[in-house]
């Protein structure tokens, strides 16, 4: 920096405290200014405490705040137990607290739409967004009597009634209809279980609606139209209002929250809003033609976000959880397709025993290494479900050539423990490779805190914070991978590479079909690639079989060349697929 | 850190239960009042039907003129068959009452109408004495005697006495070790596998199972099973921990309640066996949230070693690597036979 340089401004709140309350575990982390940049400190965990008998989420979180100050050797609490906010000299308290809950609770939404095909189905891809489940759907178009409909809604017992129906200035006098229904059931039902109402149809009638539900006593928020014509969606502000009463209802329920919500002035954020703008944030500067991908696997939720240019993807799949849904995978997929990942023989009844046994207990970890593969294994597929239901309606602002394949994305970002707590970090980008099948050239990063939710909720705090962080060892690059689509015979030439390193040193691989190449490239350091690749082969370079010379970085498992094609292809033989399943292990942890 | 988990395997403690209707009715019992497993000590209804009635329509009215004709206040209590509205004209129109039940809304030329709904009645599930009650809810219901949580229930209660089957802790029990003595008994068995056990089961007929385990494709056949079934280690194949089984045989012959509730770890539910003892010297309620310390008893949720029960021998400081490369906090367990082993703490249970 010259002379005449002036210092780059650091905003007010220098220290944030990350809080992320999840099904299993709770996470503190610390955020400060080392070296002028916004680092993760520290990050410590506990078991979460919602449960019974403790019912009360602060004591995981005091717990975990505690660990998180005997690791940075600093104080949180003053003398009389309360949080020091600001901080003061000598490393106590912390400017700002940021809370974010992916906790799995049952938050049961009934879905209300004029036409199943258009309103509802709108509602329903909603509710992919938030965690929520589906205990009741109600439409004009479900050959149903106003009565029947009542009973169904009453029955249902829903927590959110989430309401569409009518592009702008369309029907109305139908809507008014339907939300009479909707208003006779909530007035029947007892004062201490009337539902959330969150409409998004035809703003004419908004006021009306309101009005109509005033004599019902229940807490009516109204959103942009999530359908304003036939042909258009708008599911963004919808969104992030079901995600906000989806917090306000968990907040209801939770045993302790008011004493955090207390250090965060109100504020909190759902998990997957949080990793939604990361998501946003990174598919904005991701390269032209490219966008970024977050994935996280817990025992509450799978999150999946897709960023490209100015559009934010979020799918929330409660349904697909490593917690008590877990035996859910089963009918989402088959178990054939669970065992393929396995370098050992297993059986429908093994893996169905493993999944309710996994539900009975969320918090255990595999201990075995037969254990540990099954865990990935299955987390594998429940990505693969997630991304299969999802991948359809993504609204990517550009074509790209591999049909049933991601779109190109510069970066994935993989969050979860059954990421973060591998034996080695080729274990997660393996993982992270088989169930995403990126193609062309991606940047696999790792949360490695699991954090990454409630950094993306900080945004809003400190966004310069949330950049700084995403670019520090907390999410270290997995690898620069590199996969041509194509298919060929086992064997096969796929291409043929040239390492430069920056003092001249050279390397040079020919890759072969179904093989994952790992060239030596370690975190950080930069290199110049050549590649000449086969005419059977694309990299999105330009068309099948052009190459080029593009500049990479290293990571923690290298730089991975995956030649195994797209879409992966299985061995019909189950023993030549199970000895395939420990060669790419080996190939990539080399 | 680590919380671990914990379940009961209590000999002789202070069992307190909320039992709670599944929405606002009549609780029928006192506070202090001696109740049976059986006993009746709240009623309400569930599901009822609706009817949204056309008053004007019915009447052949306008709106307006047809509120006239409403013969019932809101809230009032109707028989079937009774009128709502009318009658009206020389062809004496009216509106009647489907079923029993209730006016909810009226006005407009319309009335909203609630029926009765099927009667559910809440029992006690366990002897003991009322100690607590909530009058639109539900009431508390105190015992003293032994205590087992199991992880997995059919949602089904009963009560009887506990036999033993000859298949020990770990034996599958078969349709052949069933027989006319098991008639109206609590069933104890290692392990289910066969898919027709619990038809064999209610033919004899028991009132109950407990297993160490069963294969997780015998759910659906548990579940739509019409006794309760409870398994105390998971699914696959696990012998009942000798805790737990020590404690069933040692109560062969006595009565016991078998709540085959789901787990529900919100609210702190689980299956239990309570089996009512005479309260000799001083039980106290069951210890909560025990920290795992050296000499603590255990029981391995996971594989290896699932379902062995040990002591706690140390708690190594720090993350520990694991056969799999991973690492994580762990405790050294003396597993008998096979001796000393390092386990996550994530994967061990307290028996308390």
């Amino acid at each position: 920096m010259s002379d005449h340089e002036a210092p780059p401004q650091m905003p007010e709140a220098d220290s944030l405290l990350l809080l992320n309350i999840g099904t299993t575990h709770t996470r503190a982390s610390l955020i400060d200014i080392v070296e002028r940049q916004y680092r993760m400190v520290a990050t410590a965990d506990c078991t979460t405490t919602a449960d019974a008998p403790y019912s009360d989420v602060g004591e995981g979180v005091r717990a975990a705040m505690d660990q998180l100050a005997n690791l940075v050797g600093c104080e949180f609490f003053d003398e009389s137990g309360m949080l020091i906010v600001p901080s003061r000299g000598g490393g106590s308290g912390v400017d700002a607290v940021v809370l974010t809950l992916s906790l799995q609770a049952d938050v049961r939404a009934a879905l209300v739409g004029l036409l199943p095909d258009i309103s509802l189905q709108s509602v329903r891809k909603l509710t992919e967004s938030a965690p929520v489940r589906v205990v009741a759907e109600i439409s004009l178009g479900d050959k149903r009597t106003d009565e029947g409909r009542m009973d169904a809604l009453c029955r249902a017992k829903p927590d959110l009634v989430l309401v569409a129906g009518g592009s702008e200035g369309g029907a109305s006098d139908a809507v008014l209809r339907l939300m009479e229904v909707v208003g006779l059931s909530i007035y029947m039902m007892p004062q201490e279980s009337k539902p959330q109402v969150l409409y998004m149809g035809n703003s004419t009638v908004a006021e009306k609606v309101q009005e109509m539900l005033k004599g019902c006593q229940c807490p009516v928020t109204v959103a942009r139209n999530i359908r304003p014509s036939v042909d258009r969606e708008d599911l963004d502000p919808g969104r992030v209002a079901l995600n906000e009463m989806t917090a306000q209802i968990l907040r209801a329920r939770l045993g302790g929250i008011e004493g955090l919500l207390a250090w965060t002035g109100g504020e909190l954020t759902p998990s997957p809003l949080g990793l939604g703008t990361v998501i946003q944030l990174l598919g904005r500067s991701a390269p032209p033609k490219k966008g970024a991908i977050g994935v996280s696997v817990g025992s509450g939720s799978t999150i999946l976000a897709a960023g490209f240019s100015d559009t934010m993807e979020l799918s929330v799949r409660p349904d697909l959880n490593l917690g008590r849904n877990a035996p859910l995978l089963l009918k989402r997929t088959a178990w054939r397709d669970i065992a393929r990942w396995l370098p050992f023989d297993s059986s429908e009844s093994a893996l169905t025993n493993y999944l309710h046994n996994k539900s009975l207990f969320p918090h255990t970890v595999p201990a075995s290494p037969e254990d540990l593969r099954i865990e990935m294994a299955v987390v594998r597929e429940m990505i693969r479900a997630a991304v299969r239901t999802a991948l359809p309606s993504w609204r990517v602002p550009f074509t790209w050539p591999w049909a049933g394949l991601l779109p190109p994305v510069g970066c994935i970002i993989g969050s979860g423990s059954a990421l973060a707590n591998v034996p080695k970090p080729g274990y997660a980008a393996l993982l992270l490779l088989d169930a995403l099948q990126p193609a062309g050239v991606t940047n696999l990063i790792l949360d490695a805190q699991n954090m990454i939710c409630a950094l993306g909720a900080a945004g809003r705090i400190n966004p310069l914070a949330v950049v700084q962080v995403m670019d520090s060892p907390a999410f270290p690059r997995l690898a620069t991978v590199i996969c041509p689509v194509g298919k060929s015979h086992p064997g096969d030439p796929v291409l043929r590479y040239r390492l430069q390193y920056p003092d001249g040193r050279q390397i040079r691989g020919d890759v072969r079909f179904g093989t994952i190449d790992v060239a030596p490239l370690p975190l950080g350091q930069k290199a110049q690639i050549n590649i000449q690749l086969h005419r059977h082969f694309d990299l999105g370079l330009g068309g099948y079989g052009q190459g080029a010379n593009f500049p990479v970085e290293g990571g923690l498992a290298g730089l991975i060349i995956d030649a195994r094609g797209r879409p992966l292809a299985f061995e019909s033989d189950p023993a030549k697929n199970r000895k395939r399943q420990d060669d790419w292990l080996t190939q990539i942890t080399v | 850190m680590d919380l671990p988990n914990q379940t009961h395997v209590s000999l002789l403690v202070v069992i307190r239960r909320p039992r709670s209707l599944p929405s606002r009715g009549t609780i029928t019992v006192r506070v202090n009042q001696k109740v049976s497993p059986a006993d009746v000590i709240g009623r309400t209804t569930l599901a009822p039907a609706h009817y949204l009635f056309d008053i004007a329509h019915g009447l052949g009215l306008p709106p307006e003129k047809a509120d006239r004709y409403l013969r019932r206040e809101v809230d009032e209590r109707v028989s079937g068959g009774d009128i709502l509205a009318g009658p009206v004209g020389w062809m004496r129109r009216v509106v009647r009452a489907p079923e029993e039940g209730r006016v909810v809304l009226q006005g407009d030329g319309r009335l909203l109408y609630e029926g009765l709904g099927e009667s559910f009645e809440l029992r006690a599930g366990l002897p003991g004495t009322v100690v607590g009650m909530d009058p639109d809810i539900g009431a508390t219901v105190e015992t003293v005697g032994a205590l087992v949580e199991g992880v997995w229930g059919n949602d089904r209660q009963e009560f009887g006495v506990i036999r033993m089957t000859s298949s020990g802790s770990g034996g599958l029990l078969a349709s052949s070790d069933l027989n006319m003595d098991m008639r109206g008994a609590i069933v104890v068995a290692g392990r289910l596998e066969d898919p027709n056990i619990f038809r064999s089961l209610v033919a004899v007929p028991v009132r109950g199972v407990i297993c160490g385990s069963m294969p997780a494709a015998l759910i659906p056949a548990a579940v739509s099973c019409a006794i309760p079934v409870i398994v105390t280690e998971g699914f696959g194949r696990i012998p009942m921990n000798s805790a737990i089984f020590e404690l069933l045989s040692s109560n062969t012959g006595r009565e016991a309640s078998l709540n085959a509730q789901s787990m529900d770890s919100w609210k702190g539910l689980r299956p239990e066996v309570i089996i009512p003892l005479p309260a000799v010297g001083s039980a106290d309620v069951p210890a909560e949230a025990l920290q795992l310390v050296v000499g603590r008893r255990v029981r391995v949720l996971r594989d290896p070693y699932k379902g062995r029960e040990g002591s706690v021998v140390s708690l190594p400081e720090g993350l520990q690597p694991l056969p799999n490369g991973i690492r994580v906090q762990c405790a050294d367990v003396e597993l008998g036979e096979t001796g000393l082993v390092r386990l996550p703490v994530a994967n061990l249970d307290i028996l308390e």
